[in-house]
């Protein structure tokens, strides 16, 4: 019953992806990787929330409440929060960049701001290496889902199912149709979590016991001492990455500044839902026995409590989550690929060389996963480790006009090479996140080397306003915009 | 190269380099700073205690809190701020490409 509803409402899912491209007259590059530019404050406000809720929201953050305690659930949440503030005032500079450069992918947007092939290679580079362990992240939670079916399936056997999801997704691809399937996923996502919640808090008799301290470390419900600082410069190092990092491709669908403006609005509110995963994760913590693997809370708890035709709902919310976000990543690799590491040769070429590309990059995903168990949060904290060397190259085309390319480049390969070097010696670092110690070498090199030898006079883009059409800000839809105007 | 042409409205000063305004300072303190607040100062220095709230720790309480404050604070910032994107509303009407077409 429970496999049934599951491949049911995948089924289903897949149905609303090709019925959301159905008709689309419009087959271009543009209208695949940036929905033409055209996407309304609603729509964005479904692509962005079907990104950022990922399979993580319901297998990772309850994995790591369960082994690492406050410090895991606090810097999970506040980042995101804090990202969405920070999203309203910087998001709409990475469109106006997108806008003015024609670009559907932040290399396109580094290679010709800073007019430098070179750059644009590393950035690319960077990034689809980046993207690795983000699938990962995804895959270790399928493969949770899917050991959660009932199937007694092998953890080979998982992954490749998971591959196999995510590659039906790309044939129906394009950016359009994971907005309108996340409509799908968001709606069975809240519910599964909600009802999960409830039934944990009524089951435990109560939030007085399910939050019961009696039994469990102190470090579940405060913080202090290394996990306080790490939770703070967490929030702080991920909450910036998350938007010049993680999110321009669905920054670029926007149609205009005003609808990323007013759609990041009500994102807060969409996090509502995490109070409820909370009571589920202390429901496994004070209520459930030991359990093995902590990426298997959730699903634990929802195997315990719930029937099974609403293990299949969530099992499917959760399992949805997952594939989408891996789909959507391989549209933004095979983005990458065409138009920033082969740009000149013939399009079936392209075509072949992304389709091997992102095959590659969900083998990677698939191995790293069963090479060996890991805690999804920290791998998470990985992939921002590495897509936050993206930021130094943002924030300098964003506000400074003399930066140097090269130095860009430079600090972008530095701070990756720190990034791994942190994360696999694991040095003491008084708490402080890795990725910021990583970041603050790229930052040095980029804006050291620029002071030292300033690169050539450009137009940051907070101080560039593109040119308008009978008073509308809007250009033409993914075309060449780079007549703007300076404003000073 | 098209010929630029000048704003009929002002532009998005905040975001786009035009001189800053009141309004843009305070909607920068609104949006960003309150949030900022909640989460880097208050939460932070109210993390280490044993307080609960109806059974849910106090640090759990204000981190739920901080969702609909953050929210708010986004909303007054966009009241500040959207007079300043009036020119967009053109937009927000079909046009002729993406949806457009369907």
């Amino acid at each position: 019953m429970v496999a049934v509803i599951f491949f049911a409402v995948m089924a289903l899912s897949l149905v609303v992806a090709l019925a959301a491209r159905a008709g689309l007259k419009n087959k271009s590059m543009g209208e695949y990787l940036v929905g033409g530019r055209s996407f309304p404050a609603w729509l964005l406000y479904f692509l962005a929330v079907g990104e950022v809720y990922s399979i993580g929201t319901m297998i990772g953050l309850p994995s790591g409440i369960y082994s690492g305690g406050a410090s895991y659930g606090v810097w999970f949440v506040g980042y995101i929060l804090m990202a969405y503030p920070i999203g309203y005032f910087l998001a709409p500079l990475i469109w106006r960049a997108g806008v003015r450069h024609d670009a559907m992918t932040i290399p396109d947007v580094f290679g010709k701001h800073y007019a430098s092939r070179s750059l644009e290679i590393v950035t690319a580079i960077v990034l689809l290496l980046a993207l690795v362990p983000w699938g990962q992240y995804q895959f270790i939670g399928l493969q949770v889902v899917l050991d959660g079916l009932g199937l007694d399936l092998s953890p080979e056997a998982s992954v490749i199912i998971a591959g196999v999801l995510a590659f039906a997704y790309l044939l129906a691809s394009g950016v359009r149709s994971p907005a309108f399937v996340s409509i799908l996923k968001d709606s069975v996502m809240v519910l599964s979590v909600i009802v999960v919640g409830l039934v944990a808090v009524a089951e435990a008799g109560g939030t007085f016991k399910t939050f019961d301290t009696a039994g469990i470390s102190k470090a579940m419900t405060t913080l202090s001492g290394d996990p306080l600082t790490f939770t703070v410069t967490t929030i702080v190092f991920q909450s910036i990455t998350f938007y010049l990092g993680f999110s321009a491709g669905f920054v670029f669908t926007s149609r205009s500044e005003r609808a990323i403006k007013s759609s990041t609005v009500w994102m807060p509110m969409y996090m509502l839902i995490y109070p409820f995963i909370f009571l589920a994760s202390f429901y496994a913590v004070t209520q459930m026995d030991g359990i093995d693997d902590p990426n298997t809370v959730f699903m634990d708890v929802t195997l315990e409590l719930l029937p099974d035709w609403l293990v299949g709902v969530v099992a499917a919310g959760a399992g949805l989550s997952g594939v989408l976000v891996l789909s959507v990543t391989a549209l933004q690799i095979g983005g990458v690929v065409t138009r920033n590491l082969i740009p000149n040769v013939r399009s079936e070429l392209q075509r072949t060389v992304s389709n091997v590309v992102v095959a590659l990059f969900l083998v990677a995903g698939a191995l790293l996963t069963l090479a060996g168990s890991s805690i999804m949060l920290t791998v998470l904290n990985l992939t921002y480790y590495l897509l936050g060397q993206l930021v130094p190259g943002w924030l300098a085309l964003m506000f400074f006009r003399r930066i140097q390319a090269w130095a860009v480049s430079a600090g972008m390969i530095a701070g990756f090479a720190a990034s791994l070097l942190i994360y696999n010696l694991e040095p003491d670092l008084a708490g402080v996140n890795g990725g910021l110690v990583a970041v603050a070498v790229n930052f040095l090199l980029v804006f050291g080397i620029s002071a030292i030898a300033p690169g050539p006079e450009r137009v940051p883009m907070a101080r560039w306003q593109y040119p308008h059409r009978d008073g509308a800000h809007r250009p033409p839809a993914a075309a060449p915009a780079a007549a703007g105007r300076e404003v000073d | 190269m098209s010929t630029p042409t000048p704003h009929s409205t002002p532009g998005p000063a905040g975001a786009s380099g035009g001189e800053r305004t009141l309004a843009d300072r305070r909607s920068l303190a609104i949006g960003l700073g309150v949030p900022m607040l909640m989460l880097l100062i208050v939460i932070p220095v109210l993390s280490d205690t044993d307080v609960h709230v109806a059974g849910v720790p106090l640090l759990f309480v204000l981190l739920f809190a901080a969702m609909p404050i953050t929210s708010a604070a986004l909303w007054v910032a966009w009241r500040l701020d959207a007079p300043r994107y009036e020119a967009d509303l053109v937009d927000e009407a079909p046009h002729h490409d993406g949806e457009g077409e369907r």
